[in-house]
């Protein structure tokens, strides 16, 4: 079992974690669980046996603990990276049908004020688009991210949306 | 304004209304009207005053009538058409999104049932994709454009078309 303290990575300080290593996966975990959208590198992770963590620390606050050993590691790669994909495919899905029926919807306007018999359709106007989609809001983004937080024993210090 | 009733074209007929008819045009506005569901030139549009119309009305073989004038010819012909492909693409965008978001949500539900952590949770069990989307009030949209073209053409229905 090894203890990850994760930091906010500084602009252009040049460090970024190594791809497929611990680290990264414990700042993908804290990105999960903070549930914001956060560029790739944003956060850098060091275990805390690292003298590194300790300098770290004296510089900046740490703002999550993440705790990974082989078999939550495991679980990561196979059960929940997936399904973190597949929540975010549904954001993605919910996103693209917005633009796509607003789109719809413009041209279908612009065809009515074309016309001479049917200016009175305001498509735009009279369709429940934020409504409709303030509904379409889907939780399991919630639920994995509270899951996450338990299974990796994560502790949350303080300021994460620095 | 001429009134026209509508009846189907026998296949075997050789009668096709020239393109660019008065008819012609009758003959599409009465598909859209009738919701028939094959192409314009299964009707064939006659005169609502001659005696083919009579005997197609003594036959029960008309569909439906309607009027038209030159304004409202033309007014199908340059806003119609476009508005209803307009309408078309937006129920098109609509029911893509449906099945875009229901597919994305069964996949969900899937990884969800075969993860060891994650049992019990269902994410479809949160949204209802139709139902959300039907808010969109695309059918009250069609229902308003529908009944301003029947009144517009004075259309009747005279006898529904088999299924």
């Amino acid at each position: 079992m090894t203890k990850y303290l994760v930091f906010k990575n500084q602009p252009g300080s040049g460090q970024a974690n190594v791809p497929g290593s611990r680290e990264e996966m414990a700042c993908t975990i804290a990105k999960v669980v903070s549930q914001d959208a956060l560029p790739k590198d944003f956060y850098i992770a060091y275990p805390l046996e690292n003298p590194h963590s300790t300098w770290e620390s004296l510089k900046d606050t740490a703002k999550f603990s993440v705790e990974i050993d082989d078999e939550r590691a495991e679980l990561w790669e196979k059960e929940i990276l997936p399904l973190t994909d597949l929540s975010y495919a549904i954001d993605d899905a919910i996103g693209d049908a917005y633009s796509a029926i607003v789109e719809a919807a413009r041209a279908l306007d612009h065809a009515c004020e074309k016309s001479k018999n049917f200016q009175y359709i305001k498509v735009l106007q009279n369709i429940g688009m934020d409504r409709a989609f303030d509904n379409l809001e889907h939780y399991s983004f919630g639920e994995i991210s509270e899951k996450v937080e338990e299974i990796f024993e994560v502790e949350i210090f303080s300021h994460h949306h620095a | 304004m001429s009134k026209y009733l509508v009846i189907p074209r026998r296949p075997d007929s050789p009668m096709i209304h020239a393109g660019g008819s008065t008819e012609e045009t009758v003959c599409d506005i009465a598909k859209s009207l009738l919701y028939f569901p094959g192409p314009a030139d299964y009707l064939m549009a006659i005169p609502a005053d001659t005696k083919v119309a009579t005997f197609a009305l003594v036959k029960d073989d008309a569909l439906c009538s309607l009027e038209v004038t030159k304004k409202t010819l033309d007014t199908w012909r340059k806003d119609v058409t476009h508005i209803e492909d307009a309408i078309n693409s937006f129920q098109s965008a609509k029911d893509h999104a449906e099945n875009v978001l229901d597919r994305a949500l069964a996949d969900l539900d899937e990884a969800y049932e075969n993860s060891t952590g994650f049992k019990g949770f269902t994410p479809s069990d949160d949204i209802s994709v139709y139902g959300v989307l039907e808010d969109l009030g695309v059918n009250d949209l069609q229902y308003t454009f529908r009944r301003t073209l029947e009144d517009m053409y004075k259309f009747q229905v005279i006898r529904r078309h088999p299924a």
